[in-house]
């Protein structure tokens, strides 16, 4: 189930409430209770002079009222008071219930010495507060102690009334700050809600759609900025897609109109053999422009999806080059060929098999679009970071602002430059292939107004593993 | 009885030349859009197979010169292109007809049998 972070944020707010509420309480009565012991001890004290000044003068302490029962007594006077002599022996009492206050003996021995002496014991199976003194305070050491007691249960009656009081409020604290936590935290939650229920509302295939709603809060704005940027990519991306399968469908059409027509010529009237086998050599034609066409896409599909990543190893561009500078050679009707190899070998990580294929497409893209007696030229050179390949051709050329252009798949800069039925994604499996060596391929107009295509290799190419981030060209 | 066709498909136009040969028209082929407004300002053609997608200036943009100067004769446009934009764009630039690639010949026979009948009866 998914966590609820509303539920998460009230709950973990009112705990750290009531802990803190909680703590609070604890040291109040703490406090409370340090206080009332205060409070009890300097009353204790001041009885025990006025006993002790009465006692001095009239020979015996004032009595207590005898008529209240215990709960009274301690309820109202709460003040036990004896005269004991050096032993503990009771000698006089205020009332008869002072008669079963304990003795403390070391409080005893003390008064002895002529000071007071503050201590608790028990009374009647409560706990009583006492002071000791001697009968003349601040007089000389006598054989005679005062001691003045109070019961400490009305005191701790009081302390346990202000904590179960502290703990209420804690209690009671945490469940207001729970209910204002919930609120709280809906209330910053709800602007996310919304934006997710605008995403969630996107339709696939339509574009400019955009989250307009609280884009104006400030801890908001990056996340409307991040997902406003994903619909501009997805726009970007939808538009490339239906770009794409609308050329291709172009592109599947032309070949399929020549082979169509071809044949329902060739069927309107009888024709001689030699008519038959011209129009079959051209059906076979196209059927291999369609063949070529199937092969480009699929590799380029099993580049995009990764199905197929470069294996790079240390090779020798030059031969690679060379190679397929004799391969396009063999080709050429009236062109101008120049290339000349470097003296030395250039060795850099690449697929070879991949790299062959991306110089193949690129001198077979510059022979398609010139015409005979125009020069093509084909350069490597090597560099500190690996090695560029240059194609150039003194065709007509491509317009600055199209350049960029040419690596996405169907695009035509002009229709000039389709030429005799390439494949329109020639020049996107050559930027696919340069990408997943982490290399370099841009257009550029060349010297004599044609195309300069180069393609940058690195050195050091990736790893089979690190090819998976590629992407789409430009969608 | 001169029809242009304005094809960059070798192919293509070949095959519509032929064809079009046998069915006792004179035909002339082009594959430039330029070339082909500078043989349809010289010659009275009966009508224009034009393409869509052409090297030097695209088809409907070729129609579109050869209506501002005035020329009325029916223009059959050849496409693969068939996204609603770009049969606008046709339709817009002056073009007669629009006939989607592949086409069948009888059709397309039809197709110029038709347009001519109905410039005949215009003039």
């Amino acid at each position: 189930m998914a966590r609820s972070l509303q539920r998460t944020l009230a709950v973990r707010f009112s705990l750290t409430m009531a802990v803190a509420l909680l703590g609070m309480g604890l040291w109040v009565d703490r406090g409370v209770r340090r206080v009332l012991l205060d409070v009890t001890d300097r009353g204790l004290h001041a009885t025990y002079q006025l006993q002790a000044y009465g006692l001095a003068a009239e020979g015996r302490i004032t009595p207590g009222p005898g008529s209240l029962d215990q709960e009274r007594f301690i309820g109202g006077v709460n003040r036990l008071v004896l005269v004991r002599d050096a032993t503990g022996r009771i000698l006089q009492a205020n009332v008869e219930l002072a008669r079963t206050l304990s003795l403390d003996s070391t409080a005893l021995a003390g008064a002895l010495t002529g000071e007071s002496v503050f201590t608790t014991g028990t009374f009647q199976g409560q706990r009583a507060r006492s002071v000791y003194g001697p009968v003349l305070p601040g007089g000389p050491p006598s054989a005679a102690v005062l001691q003045v007691a109070a019961s400490l249960t009305p005191f701790e009656q009081a302390a346990r009334r202000i904590l179960i009081s502290m703990l209420g409020t804690a209690l009671v604290g945490a469940m207001v700050t729970l209910i204002g936590a919930w609120w709280l935290a809906r209330s910053a939650l709800a602007p996310v809600a919304e934006i997710a229920r605008q995403a969630a509302s996107v339709q696939w295939g339509t574009t400019g759609q955009r989250i307009t709603v609280h884009g104006d809060i400030e801890e908001l704005r990056g996340l409307v900025q991040v997902l406003n940027a994903m619909l501009e990519r997805v726009d970007r991306f939808s538009e490339w897609h239906r770009r794409v399968i609308r050329d291709l469908g172009h592109d599947l059409r032309t070949p399929i109109t020549a082979l169509r027509a071809e044949l329902e010529l060739a069927l309107r009237s009888k024709r001689e053999p030699d008519e038959y086998r011209r129009v079959l050599a051209g059906c076979l034609e196209e059927a291999d422009r369609l063949t070529l066409l199937a092969d480009a896409l699929s590799l380029l599909g099993r580049l995009e999806s990764g199905d197929l990543r470069p294996s790079p190893e240390p090779t020798d561009l030059r031969k690679l080059v060379e190679a397929a500078a004799g391969r396009i050679r063999g080709r050429m009707g009236g062109h101008v060929f120049n290339y000349a190899p470097p003296s030395a070998p250039v060795i850099v990580s690449a697929d070879a098999l991949l790299v062959e294929r991306a110089l193949d497409q690129v001198l077979d893209n510059a022979l398609r679009h010139t015409v005979a007696g125009t020069r093509i030229e084909l350069r490597l050179n090597e560099h500190e970071a690996g090695a560029t390949i240059t194609v150039e051709d003194d065709g007509d050329g491509v317009p600055d602002e199209l350049l960029p252009h040419l690596f996405e798949p169907f695009y035509r800069a002009d229709a000039a430059r389709r030429g005799g039925g390439g494949p329109g994604v020639g020049l996107t499996i050559v930027a696919t292939i340069v990408e997943r060596h982490r290399g370099r391929v841009w257009a550029e107009r060349g010297s004599a107004g044609g195309l300069r295509v180069r393609i940058e290799l690195p050195s050091d190419a990736p790893g089979p593993d690190a090819t998976a981030v590629a992407s789409m060209k430009n969608p | 009885m001169r029809i242009l066709i304005v094809e960059d498909d070798p192919r293509v136009g070949s095959v519509l030349e032929a064809a079009l040969r046998e069915e006792a028209f004179e035909v002339d082929r082009t594959g430039d859009g330029e070339d082909a407004i500078a043989l349809a300002s010289a010659t009275e053609y009966l009508l224009i197979l034009l393409d869509y997608m052409l090297p030097g200036k695209s088809g409907p943009e070729v129609a579109e010169v050869l209506r501002r100067s005035g020329r009325r004769m029916p223009i059959l446009m050849l496409t693969a292109r068939d996204a609603p934009e770009d049969l606008r764009r046709a339709v817009d630039a002056g073009v007669s007809e629009v006939m989607g690639k592949p086409f069948r010949f009888g059709e397309l026979l039809y197709r110029i049998q038709a347009l001519l009948s109905q410039a005949e009866n215009q003039r």
